[in-house]
């Protein structure tokens, strides 16, 4: 029986190397391929090769924006996170104070006990905490940055490196969970001894392992400057995790000009990386760590300026040849901003020329004003220089971005060009007068009697005045102003009214047009809609949009651009435009080729306009155009026109003046605690100028006026070339007198780059 | 079969008689490619530094080897009559790193969440392996000549001897080693001559009782963001079992569900399932012939790689011949260890020969399926091969036990024992 029992052990151990024997079979000799292959997949390491964004060219081909090299000081991920309970960071400072103390080379250490080189090696970590936190008022020194900010910058690294930690977890736990859901069920028993719970992989499982981000390091300061880089390097061994790494940043050679246009970079954000179509492509991806446009044109042409990503992937322990996959750099994207001419149009804004009674009849002062500027090329729809003052500098931008963005009194970080709806004020009169004439409630010719008080069907109203009426203390009327070129008969027609810029004319043909043909009308000038130029705008105001109190009120004052109807300078531009162009609107462009530009990863609020085509033909009425065309010139050259400041310009000019309303400026500003306060300033007036706002200015003396001046028009008048639009926000003086300077000058800067030809 | 000790004249003969070189090669050989195969592979996992245990290990061995030939010098039943001492003193150890996980004593600390270990100094002692073979030496001693064992009351003294020990050292925790413990308990008893049904009847009430301590208990972390007690959904919570504390730890049961996950890319598979899932990598990856001796690009990233899961490197050095030739060894030396105990009349070296075996082959299978996710990772060496000294020492000293049972065959003129029907 011990025999047999001997036998029957032997049995047993014969099994069960039997069933070890079938399974290394299975394994090293069946699956073999297998195996291999997920072992190459295991040792191969991979390595992306970062790529070059491509530059942003102005239409002459001058660089504003292009990626420069640079080194950038980056810390490891141990000692950026404030989570020092973590076993990693607990491991790694370990090793550091190891590390140190043994380059030190101290006998004591070397020679202690174990005991003792645990006591060194405490005390060692305890000054490697103490060095970290001294190197991050070090970077902030090298930097030109607060230590607030380190702090900031330290706290978006950790939560980036969460989010994508976050992810990948996700991700490989998606992935187990697709495979678990595509393999066929086990069989009953193994579910039974599972415990009967779903064998399905749990998150838990995937979060243990370390990711790349947690163990390399992050940029902290970009761009040092070589001293800075040579202060740091020097003492390396002082600033724990500290690495300075060879990188690009953006340049922007020309500093503000265009700031708002050109737009800016900032770490990619959640959403578009959700939209992103590029998404499944390992080269083009986004990383959380990229940057990506967030504004202007290097967000609307982020996919054409977009590289992709060279990759190097390497068998580690076989050093194999790498295969390598050269990163492609971006492509440029060419802009139809001069920049040149835009730099010399913002400078206007710096010292504009504002008629200062106070000082003296004829006399002005000179004062940065707030406003916008846009020209647009007739032939092509092209926006060669669209400015927007106050602005900022985009090399600075992202260090300054908590103060820009705080600064409420100025705003600089406010477009105003595409973004700021005024009344457009008297500019739209040329619009609604060819309106009027297309639809056929009008003729050129009908003349409407102005005296100064609006009479619409023959009744009399008591608002709605015409300018005349405000001079001097006594009513006056056409017929008698201005002195030196009065209205024969006080009886208007079309050319007259635009030229003499009657209210009482332009009231009677909104009524004509009614709220809703006026509306229409408006729109298809361009108003009330985006334009679709491709970056963040607003869509303006159109008369059967406003939900004031004035009634049919609202509509008459329609006509002269006041109340209901707003307006962005772009638009007002453009409508002007399309007035110059005899009828043709077309859709402003930003890009040259930007035919095939789609703004997937839409910056902040764009939205497509709803006009489908990029250029209509209103099919206006060609004699009102003519005669709105010679209105637009008397304007200027007439002495019944309002804009004689467009006299000196270089060019023969057509342009129709604005004044609209302003309100009362109020923001919300806030104090060293944090809390918010309301600011109401003062405007200055010719008496009590207010240095503080100097832009912010009241058009009398109680400081109860306050208006936007405009100067809309195109050169040359007889075969124009070129669109414009100047608004001067507070001017304390009308469209003429405020506006109008800042216009002569632009179009002799139109003139002196070859935009029009000179003619004077 | 009754051996015939021819005393020479000669002392050369005599000494190389007591090496029993020349009668159980086919045990030395087994057991020299093992630790060979051991050393290599140990030398092969070499860390970011390019040092390695290896020198470590061949220095181990050389000792073991030592040791293997103080066990055989010595007759074995001079030996076994010290197996209570040796046993007890074993327990003490263990209880000595029991102690230390409630108060700090000196020389036991935590070490990889189980206190395993005695330090002296440099060197560590793990207690656990001394008992495996005390338990082996107590239990043949105990039922070499008694006969009560045949009655299923008559079994629970061994078990009842088994389980001062395997409690222990559940309790350090160590599962795989407590878990050697019941295939050496089952084996020596059958041997010696239990019944069939009886030792059915028990494997049977096990069984039953299984089910019980998988559902029993539940887990409730503590979240570590929110401060609160969660429930852990892949732990049980039945409602009357609830309330028994929790045999099974959650993060057993992770190994368990781990091994029943696919195969799938070694990059995917982190945490829980890494170990085995890379072991499996680097044994298919070897193929048929492997990488190479010393070459072991994925074995050298799996956890334990020169420990618990070494047969994952040799199979990926020396591919499936490589691995076969392991377990050819191995099954040499479970065969030898019968044929011996066949061949010896004396109850106590046939029970301690069978123990050894038992203990030998519990502990190889349980880990070449661990290593081949075959069975959840348990955490138990290869003996005779993974990287250890005081496995090394026990294994070696086990196989000098062997080794001495069958070259001291006493000639027995009495009717053989074991023998009832």
């Amino acid at each position: 029986m011990f025999e047999r029992r001997l036998k029957s052990m032997g049995i047993v151990l014969a099994v069960m190397s039997i069933i070890l024997l079938g399974r290394l079979v299975q394994v090293q000799v069946l699956a073999r391929s297998y195996y291999t292959e997920l072992a190459q997949k295991a040792m191969t390491q991979q390595r992306s090769i970062p790529t070059t964004r491509g530059p942003i060219l102005d239409v002459r081909g001058r660089v504003l924006a292009q990626d420069e090299a640079c080194i950038d000081a980056a810390v490891d991920f141990r000692a950026v996170t404030r989570d020092s309970s973590q076993k990693a960071v607990k491991a790694w400072i370990a090793k550091l104070a190891i590390q140190r103390l043994r380059t030190r080379g101290d006998p004591a250490y070397l020679s202690a006990d174990a005991p003792g080189k645990r006591k060194f090696r405490d005390a060692e970590e305890v000054a490697v905490t103490a060095d970290i936190t001294a190197m991050w008022t070090a970077l902030a020194e090298a930097g030109g940055v607060t230590v607030d900010e380190i702090q900031d910058t330290r706290t978006n690294v950790e939560v980036e490196v969460r989010k994508k930690k976050n992810w990948i977890v996700q991700s490989r736990f998606r992935a187990a969970l697709d495979e678990a859901g595509s393999r066929e069920k086990p069989a009953w028993y193994a579910r039974w001894l599972a415990g009967g719970v779903e064998d399905t992989p749990t998150e838990d499982e995937f979060d243990n392992e370390l990711i790349y981000e947690q163990q390399s390091a992050h940029v902290i300061v970009r761009a040092l400057t070589p001293a800075a880089q040579n202060e740091l390097g020097r003492n390396l061994d002082k600033y724990p995790g500290l690495m300075l790494q060879p990188s690009k940043h953006r340049a922007y050679p020309y500093g503000n000009q265009a700031a708002h246009v050109i737009g800016y970079l900032t770490r990619v954000q959640r959403k578009p990386m959700a939209i992103d179509p590029d998404a499944n492509n390992d080269r083009r991806a986004y990383l959380p760590n990229d940057l990506a446009g967030r504004d202007g044109i290097e967000a609307l042409a982020e996919r054409q300026l977009r590289g992709s990503r060279g990759a190097e992937s390497q068998l580690s322990g076989d050093w194999a040849s790498a295969a390598r996959v050269d990163p492609s750099p971006g492509q440029p994207v060419t802009m139809t901003i001069d920049i040149e001419l835009q730099a010399q149009i913002r400078e206007m804004f710096t010292r504009v020329r504002i008629p200062s009674p106070a000082l003296g009849d004829g006399e002005y002062e000179v004062s940065p004003m707030h406003g916008s500027a846009v020209v647009i090329d007739l032939a092509s729809g092209e926006v060669r220089a669209m400015v927007s003052y106050p602005d900022y500098n985009l090399n600075t931008f992202s260090e300054q971005y908590s103060q820009l963005r705080e600064d409420e009194g100025n705003i600089p970080l406010f477009h105003r060009a595409l973004m700021s709806q005024y009344e457009p004020g008297s500019t739209i009169k040329p619009v609604v007068g060819l309106s009027a004439m297309t639809a056929g409630v009008a003729t050129i010719d009908d003349r409407i009697e102005c005296n100064g008080y609006l009479v619409i069907r023959n009744k009399k109203q008591d608002r709605g005045r015409c300018w005349t009426l405000s001079i001097d203390s006594f009513p006056h009327t056409h017929r008698d102003v201005p002195s030196s070129a009065p209205h024969p008969t006080g009886l208007l027609n079309f050319h007259d009214a635009i030229e003499r810029s009657c209210n009482v004319y332009f009231e009677n043909m909104a009524d004509r047009l009614g709220t809703e043909g006026l509306s229409a009308w408006m729109e298809r000038f361009g108003l009330g809609r985006n334009s679709g130029i491709g970056l963040a705008e607003k869509p303006g105001r159109l008369p059967r949009q406003y939900r004031g109190a004035a009634g049919v009120f609202a509509t008459w004052t329609a006509g002269i651009g006041q109340v209901s109807v707003l307006a962005t300078p772009l638009q007002v531009a453009n409508a002007t435009a399309t007035v110059a162009r005899r009828g043709i609107w077309m859709r402003p462009k930003l890009v040259r080729d930007g035919s095939n530009l789609t703004p997937w990863q839409p910056s902040v609020n764009f939205t497509p306009s709803r006009a489908d085509a990029d250029v209509i033909d209103l099919k206006l009425n060609p004699e009102a155009i003519n005669v709105a065309h010679k209105g637009m010139r008397d304007v200027v050259e007439s002495e019944a026109g309002s804009g004689h400041s467009l006299r000196k310009a270089n060019v023969s000019v057509a342009a129709k003046t604005g004044t609209a309303q302003a309100a009362r400026f109020r923001y919300w500003a806030t104090d060293a605690d944090g809390k918010k306060h309301r600011v109401t300033p003062q405007p200055g007036t010719w008496n009590n100028p207010n240095p503080e706002f100097p832009w912010y200015r009241a058009s009398d003396n109680a400081g109860t006026q306050l208006h936007h001046a405009w100067m809309t028009g195109f050169a040359p008048a007889e075969n124009p070339k070129i669109a414009f639009a100047v608004l001067v926000e507070y001017a304390g003086a009308g469209g003429g007198a405020a506006a109008g300077p800042v216009a002569a000058e632009l179009l002799d800067a139109c003139v002196e780059h070859g935009y029009v030809p000179r003619q004077k | 079969m009754t051996a015939v000790s021819l005393q020479s004249v000669l002392p050369f003969r005599g000494v190389w008689r007591k090496l029993s070189a020349a009668s159980n090669w086919p045990i030395l050989v087994a057991v020299a490619v093992l630790a060979t195969l051991g050393v290599i592979s140990i030398w092969a996992d070499t860390r970011a530094d390019g040092s390695s245990e290896g020198p470590k290990q061949l220095i181990f061995v050389f000792i073991g080897i030592a040791a293997m030939v103080a066990f055989q010098w010595v007759d074995y039943r001079k030996i076994g009559r010290f197996s209570w001492g040796l046993f007890i003193l074993a327990i003490i150890l263990t209880g000595y790193t029991l102690l230390g996980q409630v108060i700090s004593v000196p020389g036991v600390r935590e070490k990889n969440g189980a206190f395993n270990w005695i330090n002296f100094g440099p060197v560590g002692l793990q207690p656990a392996e001394l008992l495996k073979l005390g338990f082996v030496l107590v239990l043949a001693r105990y039922l070499r000549f008694r006969s009560n064992y045949r009655t299923l009351t008559g079994l629970l003294p061994p078990f009842a001897l088994c389980l001062v020990p395997v409690a222990m050292i559940l309790k350090q925790p160590d599962l795989g080693t407590a878990l050697i413990f019941i295939p050496t308990l089952f084996a020596l008893l059958f041997i010696a001559g239990a019944k069939v049904r009886h030792l059915a009847a028990i494997v049977g009430l096990g069984l039953a009782v299984a089910p019980i301590l998988w559902f029993s208990g539940h887990h409730a972390p503590i979240d570590e963001q929110t401060g609160q007690k969660t429930l852990c959904r892949t732990c049980p919570n039945i409602p009357v079992l609830r309330h028994l504390p929790m045999f099974v730890k959650h993060y057993q049961r992770q190994r368990v569900f781990s091994m029943f996950q696919a195969d799938d890319s070694a990059g995917v598979a982190t945490g829980v399932g890494m170990q085995q899932q890379l072991a499996l990598v680097a044994l298919g990856s070897g193929g048929l012939t492997g990488k190479g001796a010393g070459n072991v690009p994925i074995g050298r990233r799996v956890p334990e790689g020169h420990n618990d899961m070494i047969f994952a490197l040799i199979g990926e050095q020396f591919g499936f011949f490589g691995s076969a030739v392991v377990l050819i060894a191995y099954v040499v030396l479970f065969i030898a260890g019968i044929e011996i105990a066949s061949g010896t009349r004396e109850p106590f070296g046939r029970l301690v020969a069978i123990g050894i075996v038992a203990m030998f082959a519990s502990q190889t299978f349980l880990n070449l399926m661990v290593a081949t996710k075959l069975m959840p990772v348990t955490g138990v060496t290869l003996p005779l091969v993974s990287y250890g000294g005081s496995s090394l020492l026990a294994s070696f000293m086990a196989v000098g036990l062997l080794l001495n049972v069958g070259q001291n065959r006493p000639v027995v003129m009495a009717n053989d024992p074991f023998e009832f029907e």
